[in-house]
């Protein structure tokens, strides 16, 4: 029995009209990467105003791990709402967030005591972290990595490698950020391949830091374990273990943001834990509590004790609401099914993908982590030149027949797969059976000209 | 509600709610199995009841678990007329034989389910019924108490015969002596007064006249809101602080040491039973109160649509909806578009980001006291160092931060009006002196300002940064995230300036609790970003969107907005008491009912008082049952942001106990810890008949 149905135009009449309201209501400048009006969602598919079903292969970019209403995620908010939606847990606090912050820790990499501050969106724990690095260690410089994406507050959209859309205009950016290029092997900076090159982005560092920066100035590293935004770009195995010792030895702390691989996404609850990596401090937002608004900052709770008290804060910080949902969420992870099923999943996707690598001239590179699969396209192999348009084009034909995907990379040439961790086969090969339509068509029409 | 309380093993007795409603038709099964079920209470009886008569209405919880309840109306009953039977009263199970003018609390029931018995959970709730009896002024409490033990030995004994025995103490039945061990008196024998046989179908008609003591029963609680059984913090919430401290980063404030267990209106129940009223609203995010009913019913139902899709993915309704609401009722009659982010912060930020596309310029002035958030550029933005800026830096390059007239310290040898008009000759030339106004993206401003200590901008200060930024092309950003929403007695701050921003940052009291801003504004301005240069993740979360629609639909009534404004008057009435009462009031003040005190220790010099002995003042409020929080540049003073829904007696009670806490606290500031609220507190030792 197929999930998607396609009974309208896309979009269809009542998305048109409600599009209407939006282009006349909200700005322009937001980005929407399909025109579809979401009425209801269940599990993996979700149902537009005109009654379309569609295959969710986007999770809201990340952020729908254990699926869409989850009755067990729906009652936590139901019963929440019920006993108090909000006291400002810096004014009366309430057992939902100390809890939250106890299971936390003890599922993070690392088992020295930790303390946790939560925040309300991964840009927000992105800022925080480095405002508690900055205080640690009495240092104000960043590192960060080309092609990372942290979010678009001014710091974190300071540490954000991507000029456009997200920089243009916004300057001037934030000082004492230092950037240098990720282990992305298949546009190597350094014209070299793994493993013969022996991690020369590693290794240049130490040039970097003779050249661009003390790194006695820098507080602390942020890095994203397999790149988000970026392009989906998984490192090879020993370059995050290594990047750490290399900074440990130079007193920068390790902040991993792990707000997209979080949460199962890569196979294990944190991708650092692919190699052993145990961060000064992990950032976690999106599929942490099932949809709701919820960051987390866990760190070493020396690092984390120094601001004075008073320091760190905010309104909302910990919603009760978010906390509910986010506890409801860990418990679906309780089991380990849905760690499980990420790899099988992942392993499924790579499979049809691979096939499309042999039909198709279009892929370049498909990588690999988990669930988390992205697939660079190329107009030549060569030359490596990015086919953004031909991206755009397999997104919008995929919307077109019921299955909502987003593009990443710098070039905006990857499409990325975030579906939920819950999705079956059948309904994973049904959307995979589409793109497959789409890839030939693109593929057909690039062969053409 | 107003009734939350727990009992020693941990049960908690309070109000019914409607999610108690299925539960408590489950419990009716349990409790009276051979009762016939056309007797028995459905759930859709209850959400009657409630609906009907609230206060009468008691469930009693195990964790989240219904173990017990009772259901109550009020009658004129009529002692010389008394036969009657449970199908009169009940009438099908909607009790509307109840009389909102009667004089009796007639009990119709009361359950416990069989494995909690004889823990003394009935006896809690005829306590529970004998504080409504005193709250309302009724005469007392009566029922038809069933001689559960009868049926068995009917045989043997007339019901008068038994019932006379269960009186002096010769038999023991396992309802009616319970009943008048709580204080009931016997008043005469019912026949069949309902179908069951573990009682014959008989019953006594017992009394509890409103003048007698009962275990358990407050009488100070018939009066106040507040209910104090416990200090605070007590045994349980100084657990979680523990915990807090071991999970939680240090750096984190802690106003309050009240640990919330459930929350209402404008109460709030703690973790050891606890009832303070709030007049904190969570640092000002509950103009609406706590769980108003439209804003949880909101919740609920989008909850079961889709909790997430991410606006940058798809679009959803409410989204859209609240741009428009919001686009409507904000200053300004151009055309205008809402963003939404997450927080106050994110929403500045945007703004601040589409100031700076818009002009094509850099600069961004801000102002001394001003407070827009805790990201870098917010923090940059922020004004008091010491607090939220020592260890963050370095930060945002472009930013000039320049004073603003604060009338209550005004320099000696001044007017106010010499002040404010040097205050606009200082920013005039700051024009000059610190950044040529081609190079300023935006000026930004709260209208009242929040953190720094409820200091409303003076009228002709903010009109001439209205004129500048209109002659040079900056941007005006007011930020609106306390001032905003009612918290003033108007939607928005601006209204009472009649003066209209380019950008209004909206927050806190927007999502009635739930995280959520909003940038709104002029429609050249928000459409200044290329596509994908604005959005985020969960920006705009829908379940967040949809609590905002319920709750900017109740601020924006009428009556709502004239109750917040009655609530400034009685604010001010008390304050101004304080300052004629306490020499270490130096100044009340705010903009409608955002009011504050700010205390000094000596009135001419206007020295503040330090930031611990107003830390003091704020526990001692806490201990006397009273939620507040401190403000102000030198942390010297204390605001109020009580929901504005709350009604005028309890705002006064919350008041008159923090004018207690200031009075002590101000007469001997060396006591290091608070003083109980002069021998008011009433445990259940205190409290017994």
């Amino acid at each position: 029995m197929a999930a998607i149905q396609i009974r309208t135009a896309i979009p269809g009449p009542g998305s048109r009209a409600l599009m209407a309201r939006r282009q006349a209501a909200v700005p322009r400048g937001i980005a929407h990467a399909t025109p579809v009006f979401a009425a209801s969602a269940e599990g993996v598919r979700i149902t537009d105003v005109d009654g379309n079903v569609f295959l969710d292969f986007a999770g809201g970019i990340g952020v729908m791990n254990v699926g869409h209403s989850d009755p067990h995620v729906v009652d936590a908010l139901r019963r929440q709402a019920t006993r108090f939606t909000h006291t400002c847990f810096s004014v009366a606090p309430y057992e939902s967030y100390v809890a939250l912050a106890e299971r936390l820790a003890a599922i993070t990499p690392g088992s020295f005591a930790k303390k946790t501050l939560f925040v309300n969106s991964g840009a927000e724990a992105i800022e925080n972290a480095v405002k508690i690095a900055r205080h640690a260690t009495g240092r104000p410089g960043v590192l960060c990595f080309e092609d990372g994406f942290h979010g678009r507050t001014l710091l974190a959209l300071s540490l954000t490698s991507k000029v456009h859309p997200y920089k243009t205009g916004y300057g001037p950016f934030v000082g004492d950020v230092w950037r240098v290029p990720y282990a992305y092997c298949y546009r190597c900076a350094y014209a070299r391949t793994h493993p013969d090159c022996a991690f020369e982005c590693l290794s240049s560092i130490e040039t970097y830091f003779k050249r661009y920066v003390d790194p006695k100035t820098i507080a602390a590293v942020v890095v994203e374990p397999v790149l988000g935004e970026g392009g989906f770009v998984a490192p090879p195995a020993g370059f995050l273990s290594q990047l750490a010792a290399f900074c440990r030895k130079h007193g920068i702390l390790v902040i991993a943001d792990e707000v997209q691989t979080g949460f199962g996404r890569t196979g294990r609850m944190f991708a650092c834990e692919h190699d052993g990596v145990e961060p000064d401090i992990l950032v976690t937002a999106k599929s942490l509590a099932a949809g709701l608004p919820l960051a987390a900052v866990v760190g070493r709770a020396e690092v984390m004790d120094a601001p004075g008290e008073g320091g760190l804060g905010g309104t909302y910080v910990g919603s009760p609401m978010a906390c509910a949902a986010a506890h409801a969420a860990l418990d679906l992870f309780e089991s380990g099914e849905l760690l499980r099923r990420s790899e099988e999943i992942g392993v499924r996707i790579e499979a049809r993908v691979r096939e499309w690598a042999e039909r198709f001239a279009l892929v370049g590179d498909v990588r690999r982590r988990g669930a988390m699969v992205g697939v660079e396209l190329v107009r030549n192999r060569q030359t490596k030149e990015p086919a953004k348009q031909e991206t755009e084009d397999v997104i919008r034909m995929a919307c077109e027949r019921g299955v909502l995907l987003i593009a990443a990379g710098t070039f905006g040439n990857v499409v990325r797969f975030l579906t939920p961790l819950t999705i079956s086969n059948d309904e994973l090969d049904e959307g995979l059976e589409v793109m497959t339509g789409c890839m030939a068509s693109v593929a057909a029409q690039a062969a053409a000209h | 509600m107003w009734y939350y309380r727990r009992l020693a093993d941990g049960v908690v007795v309070m109000q019914t709610r409607p999610e108690h409603a299925e539960p408590l038709e489950q419990l009716q099964r349990d409790c009276f199995p051979t009762l016939a079920d056309a007797e028995r209470f459905k759930a859709a009886h209850y959400r009657k009841h409630i609906e009907l008569f609230p206060d009468g209405q008691f469930v009693a919880l195990d964790g989240d678990t219904v173990v017990g309840a009772t259901t109550t109306l009020r009658l004129p009953f009529d002692f010389h007329h008394l036969n009657h039977t449970f199908a009169d009263i009940i009438q099908g199970g909607w009790l509307t034989s109840h009389d909102p003018n009667g004089d009796w609390l007639y009990g119709a029931d009361v359950g416990v389910s069989p494995a909690y018995r004889g823990r003394g959970i009935a006896a809690a709730l005829y306590a529970a019924r004998q504080e409504v009896v005193w709250r309302l002024g009724l005469k007392g409490q009566v029922t038809a108490g069933m001689i559960s033990g009868y049926g068995a030995v009917k045989d043997r004994m007339s019901a008068e015969d038994y019932v006379n025995g269960v009186v002096e103490g010769r038999i023991k039945d396992p309802t009616l002596s319970m009943q008048l061990g709580v204080g009931f008196e016997p008043r005469a024998l019912l026949a069949n007064y309902l179908n069951d046989p573990v009682s014959d179908n008989y019953s006594v008609l017992i009394a509890l006249d409103a003048a007698k003591e009962v275990k358990g029963a407050s009488r100070k609680h018939a009066t106040s809101w507040i209910r104090l059984d416990t200090d605070v913090p007590g045994p349980r919430a100084r657990d979680l602080i523990a915990r807090r401290l071991a999970a939680v980063p240090a750096g984190l404030g802690k106003a309050t040491d009240v640990v919330v267990e459930r929350a209402e209106g404008s109460l709030v129940f703690d973790v050891d039973g606890n009832t303070l009223i709030d007049l904190a609203g969570g640092i000002g995010m509950l103009a609406v109160g706590h769980s108003p009913a439209p804003v949880v019913k909101a919740i609920a139902d989008q909850a079961q649509k889709f909790v997430h899709v991410s606006s940058l993915v798809a679009t959803y309704e409410p989204y859209v909806r609240l741009a428009e609401m919001l686009n409507e009722l904000t200053p300004g009659s151009f055309r205008k578009k809402t963003l939404f982010a997450n927080s106050g912060a994110e929403s500045v930020e945007y703004a601040v980001k589409l100031a700076r596309k818009y002009t094509g310029r850099a600069a961004v002035i801000c102002f001394e006291g001003g407070y827009h958030g805790r990201t870098l550029l917010t923090l940059s933005l922020t004004s008091k160092y010491g607090l939220f800026k020592s260890g963050f830096g370095p930060f945002a390059p472009e930013i000039v931060r320049l004073p603003i007239p604060t009338l209550y310290r005004t320099p000696a040898g001044m007017s106010e009006e010499q002040y404010l008009d040097f205050g606009i000759k200082q920013l005039e030339h700051a024009l000059v002196a610190q950044v040529d106004p081609a190079a300023v993206a935006a000026m930004i401003i709260e209208p009242v300002q929040g953190e720094a200590g409820f200091i409303p901008v003076p009228p002709r200060f903010l009109r001439r940064i209205r004129e500048l930024c209109d002659a040079h092309g900056i941007v005006m950003i007011a930020d609106e995230v306390q001032c905003g929403f009612g918290r003033t007695g108007r939607v928005f701050a601006c209204e009472h300036y009649g003066v209209v921003p380019d950008l209004l940052v909206s927050a806190k009291s927007l999502g009635a609790g739930m995280p959520i801003g909003a940038v709104t504004g002029r429609a050249e301005i928000l459409d200044s970003s290329h596509l994908g240069g604005v959005g985020g993740t969960y920006g705009g979360s829908p379940v967040a969107c949809a609590a905002a629609i319920a709750a900017v639909n109740m601020i924006r009534q009428p009556a709502f907005l004239a109750h917040a404004r009655r609530l400034g008057e009685v604010m001010r009435e008390v304050m101004h008491g304080w300052q004629a009462s306490f020499p270490s009031v130096g100044d009340v003040r705010g903009l409608g009912p955002m009011m504050l005190a700010e205390f000094v220790k000596d009135r001419a010099t206007k020295e503040p008082l330090p930031p611990e002995e107003t830390l003091a003042i704020v526990r001692q409020a806490v201990a006397n049952g009273v939620i507040v929080m401190r403000a102000g540049l030198f942390s010297n003073c204390v605001r109020l942001l009580p929901p504005l829904t709350t009604p005028e007696d309890m705002l006064r009670e919350a008041l008159d106990a923090l004018g207690r806490a200031i009075e002590v606290r101000t007469l001997r500031p060396v006591l290091s810890e608070p003083l109980r609220s002069r021998g008011r507190v009433e445990g259940p030792s205190t409290a017994s008949a």
